[in-house]
């Protein structure tokens, strides 16, 4: 091996949210001494506010260190840093693709985790070097040997020599430089074999174009270099190579196997940089490019509409702005005769959907009504062809419908063995398929199901966080598509079908299911001057139905010793109100209304 | 904007009992501080009273201003400053606070207008409602009441009652209403309860009840509270009243001057705590807070600076102040005093919307006037919201 590879380390940090990923990064970035302490973001990893507020990183972001060793070596170790997301599964596995090892970050007073042991498994998949590292050792309720008896019983990795640090107080970071370059092997390559490089991440930027991340695992590349992208089947010739610094791009002149850096080359289009894709030369062309490579398709939709409907070119241009950075999120416009003109997102999971929605909110100020999500239906017609259906509104008659197919999850539930007996009632309520149970060690078990996606997606977190008082936890994985028998779900109101609240359900809910909602609309729909009946249908047969009563009386009896303030505020609030209403028929249904459905269990 | 006369209104702001619906600023148990009030009221701010128009209305309300006792009526009616001839001068009253002595005192200091709160003909209903009984005796003492005042000299008296109250049946209702009827009073105001936020009714339903109480108490009795208001309204035209605004009746002529002021936007001063003002521009109001009402030598110590002092009336305000205000009487708002008062048509303003109103049945229009039809009365706050600015 040659001198240069000896002395890299590619690796990633795997932990469970809130057991000090970022702060360990922040934490290694500071002590390889490329930045003072003054010059340090809090958080130099995590860029976008939103990261930070909740806990947990969203986009793939790397940074190299120089650490000198006390040999005098001095290592280039270049962090990979990972969504830390079952949603974005698919991301993670291309960072651990990039790397030789990973570190283990598990909390000294939680153990282990669902999240931690399935992105330690996908590690492990990669033939990743594995290497734990107990952390918050300072607390009170710290226990390092017990997390080091869990890593070792529930995960099988050898923990005796992990290091008992504290990232945020600082405490024997040093043994974390020393467990890198001892536990983490140096990557191999061949810099003078046909350029070969993996694409983990990329970004836009507006004066660059895309900014394309990559390892290189074979080959050289520079300025020039005219590349092929071998999924995307596009080449490009290259204008800038660099290495990241903390918190910034430093060009370089070139990257070489085992490096990790970014190009750039006029790339207008982040679509064109699939993760997970080969750069190669376009003249010297490698033979075959690296395993593993998936096109990412949204395993969740829904509809995006703005409450103003004068925002919709806003709520557009904010799409495409998020779409720059994020190539697995897609839209196309949709009309909704409630809603009126949005679009249907499409999203990796809820999670995904959320954080975009949030930055819709957040970023770039818009007030957004979401439909309730729906999955990818497939239906096979009586005419033999198979349809991929994300959008209730495009069901097809049920005569020409063969049969229908969802998509199923296997799932993970970590939690305290009290609350075995109400999660197992959940899981059932939705449809699981009990598949096992461990009792991981006394204070949790692990409950396996194979669940229906649509199950999941419907107001799934929040019933098991409020049934577990919080504590489980869960994890899930697409494992493919199953026979069901599916039907589609009509909400009207005073008779008039409202496209916006449809929704795709298995059969054997559609009325339980129907009739919460139409007792929710009931509660969210102010009375008018005539009944309003509300029903669940599916096709013409009703299946829940509850009537809203006709407003008898809506007066003020007195206006109080010519106190007319009172009186204008009083009119002005109902008027307010009636701002936000959104007309179905001659029926005035209150924005609120529409998301109100998604949530039906969680008073 | 041709402004007129002055109404005068005077705050009494204590009771024997606060009710238990009442949200109205007023104070069971201050019988120390009537006499500080009053003192107050005539040599602090008064004074700093400088009408610019004269006054034709005069309403004295509360609270309930009969529970002062003579000397203190006498001394506040003297210090009304000079008023036109025939001003309607209204003093109210509860049943039970009138004594032949203090009604005397009321006549000679020129009240010419009773408001007596009878609200309710059964005794268990008003218990219901926390209101201030006699155990038994008060339909008596309310017609004694009544009496006097007419051997006084009183001939025009109002008396005010209430309906949609908890427990009450459409036969109490009826019951009320003949019983009024059968005294004759020249005046009925007819509320419906509303049960207010934070008052010690709502309180006590929403205990009763569930932490919706106020939308379902509303909501449970609204069939019968409308059966009610539509009994009294064809209840009290058979027997020659006349229905003038939402919740009020009359025979003809005995109108309240002092009321139509508010609903035509007519120019009134408040004086006393948390009083009231509107001088065709400006709405004010004073503090509510009684302690600094008595400190006061100050106007600024009076008004109250951290509301709605200063409201500046805008057009667009005065316009909807103009439709919602006018539209309460059941003659509603004329087309002409539109244009005079704005410089516009109201159909050039508020065309869409009066359109609309018409097409569901909740304005008509006859003549030169736009009005509530007997839907649009129950649906009032429907209608009047349609004419704020937008918002």
């Amino acid at each position: 091996m040659s001198d240069r590879l000896k002395n890299i380390r590619n690796f990633c940090i795997i932990a469970h949210i809130d057991h000090g990923k970022s702060t360990l990064a922040d934490r290694l970035i500071e002590k390889s001494g490329v930045l003072t302490q003054r010059e340090m973001q809090s958080q130099v990893l995590d860029n976008m506010e939103l990261e930070r507020e909740r806990g947990i990183t969203i986009k793939a972001q790397a940074v190299r260190l120089i650490h000198r060793a006390t040999d005098g070596e001095e290592y280039i170790l270049n962090l990979i840093d990972t969504p830390g997301h079952v949603d974005f599964t698919y991301e993670v596995s291309r960072s651990l693709a990039a790397c030789e090892g990973a570190l283990l970050v598990v909390d000294a007073a939680q153990g282990v985790e669902a999240q931690t042991m399935a992105n330690v498994y996908l590690a492990l998949d990669h033939d990743l070097e594995v290497a734990p590292i107990i952390n918050k050792i300072d607390l009170p309720a710290a226990d390092p040997s017990n997390a080091k008896q869990e890593i070792e019983d529930l995960i099988g990795l050898d923990a005796s020599n992990a290091p008992l640090i504290s990232a945020k107080n600082n405490i024997n970071i040093n043994h974390v430089f020393d467990c890198i370059v001892s536990s983490i092997p140096a990557p191999k390559g061949d810099p003078d074999a046909p350029l070969k490089a993996l694409i983990f991440d990329s970004v836009y930027d507006p004066y660059k174009g895309v900014m394309v991340f990559i390892r290189v695992m074979d080959g050289r590349i520079r300025k020039g270099t005219h590349t092929y992208f071998m999924a995307s089947e596009k080449d490009f010739e290259i204008v800038e190579v660099g290495f990241f610094g903390p918190g910034k791009f430093m060009p370089c002149d070139e990257l070489a196997s085992g490096d990790v850096g970014y190009i750039t080359a006029s790339i207008k289009n982040v679509r064109d940089t699939r993760i997970g894709d080969t750069v190669t030369e376009f003249n010297r062309r490698t033979e075959a490019p690296l395993p593993g490579y998936k096109k990412v398709n949204p395993m969740v939709y829904c509809g995006i509409y703005p409450m103003d409907g004068s925002k919709y070119p806003d709520l557009r241009e904010a799409l495409e702005k998020l779409q720059l950075n994020d190539a697995s999120l897609q839209f196309d416009p949709e009309t909704s005769t409630a809603l009126g003109f949005g679009f249907r997102c499409g999203f990796l999971g809820l999670l995904h959907l959320e954080i975009i929605t949030e930055r819709l909110e957040r970023e770039y100020n818009l007030e957004l009504i979401t439909t309730a999500p729906s999955v990818v239906y497939k239906i096979h017609m009586t005419d033999g062809t198979v349809l991929n259906l994300s959008n209730p509104a495009d069901m097809p008659d049920p005569s020409r419908i063969e049969h229908m197919e969802e998509p199923i999850v296997k799932a993970e539930i970590i939690l305290p063995p009290d609350y075995i007996g109400q999660i197992m009632e959940l899981c059932q309520e939705r449809r699981g398929v009990y598949l096992g149970m461990e009792y991981a060690e006394q204070t949790r078990t692990v409950l396996h199901y194979e669940m229906p996606l649509n199950e999941i997606i419907y107001d799934f977190f929040d019933t098991l966080k409020s049934r577990s008082r919080g504590y489980a936890s869960f994890d899930y994985d697409l494992i493919g598509y199953q026979e069901s028998k599916l039907v589609k779900l009509d909400i009207l109101v005073k008779h008039e079908p409202v496209d916006a609240l449809s929704f795709i359900v298995f059969a054997g809910s559609a009325s339980e299911r129907g009739r919460k909602i139409v007792e929710k609309l009931k509660k969210e729909i102010p009375r008018h001057q005539f009944e309003i009946p509300l029903q669940a249908c599916i096709g013409s047969k009703v299946v829940a139905r509850e009537t809203l009563g006709a407003l008898r009386k809506d007066v003020l009896a007195k206006c109080y010793g010519g106190d007319i303030s009172r009186k204008r505020k009083l009119l002005e609030k109902q008027k307010e109100g009636k701002k936000r209403m959104r007309q179905v028929g001659n029926v005035e249904v209150p924005q609120a209304a529409f998301m109100s459905v998604l949530k039906l269990e969680s008073e | 904007m041709d402004q007129g006369n002055i109404g005068l209104y005077i705050h009494i702001p204590f009771c024997q009992a606060k009710c238990d619906y009442c949200d109205f600023l007023s104070f069971s148990n201050k019988q120390d501080q009537w006499e500080a009030y009053i003192n107050s009221l005539i040599y602090t701010e008064l004074p700093l009273f400088e009408p610019y128009s004269p006054i034709d209305t005069i309403y004295i309300g509360g609270g309930t201003p009969t529970v002062l006792p003579v000397f203190l009526l006498q001394k506040l009616l003297k210090a009304i400053p000079s008023y036109l001839p025939n001003t309607e001068i209204t003093c109210e009253a509860n049943p039970g606070t009138l004594s032949e002595e203090k009604i005397a005192a009321l006549a000679n200091g020129g009240v010419n207008r009773i408001s007596l709160g009878l609200q309710s003909w059964q005794d268990h209903l008003l218990q219901n409602i926390g209101r201030c009984t006699t155990h038994g005796h008060y339909q008596k003492i309310f017609e004694d009441n009544f009496h006097l005042l007419r051997r006084a000299g009183f001939n025009n008296i109002n008396v005010d009652i209430m309906f949609a109250l908890p427990n009450q049946t459409l036969a109490n209702w009826e019951e009320t209403l003949e019983k009024v009827i059968d005294l004759q009073p020249e005046h009925i105001s007819a509320y419906g309860l509303t049960l207010e936020e934070g008052t010690p009714l709502e309180l006590r339903l929403k205990n009763e009840h569930n932490k919706y109480a106020k939308e379902s108490y509303e909501e449970l009795n609204e069939e019968l509270d409308r059966q009610m208001y539509h009994r009294c309204k064809s209840f009290l035209q058979d027997k020659g009243y006349i229905q003038y605004e939402l919740s009020n009746f009359c025979k003809s002529g005995y109108e309240s001057q002092h009321n139509i002021k508010y609903w035509t936007r007519k120019p009134y001063i408040g004086l006393g705590l948390g009083s009231h003002s509107f001088n065709g521009n400006i709405r004010w109001s004073n503090t509510t807070d009684l302690q600094q009402y008595l400190a006061a030598d100050h106007m600024e110590d009076i008004y109250d600076t951290h509301s709605r002092y200063s409201d500046i009336i805008t057009k667009t305000d005065a316009m909807a102040e103009f439709m919602f205000l006018g539209l309460r009487m059941t003659k509603g708002v004329s087309e002409k005093n539109f244009i005079q008062n704005f410089g516009q048509s109201i159909f050039e303003v508020y065309g869409s919307w009066i359109a609309k109103m018409i097409d569901d049945r909740l304005l008509q229009k006859h003549d030169d006037h736009i009005a509530l039809t007997n839907l649009g009365m129950d649906l009032a706050n429907q209608v009047m919201a349609g004419f704020l600015q937008n918002i």
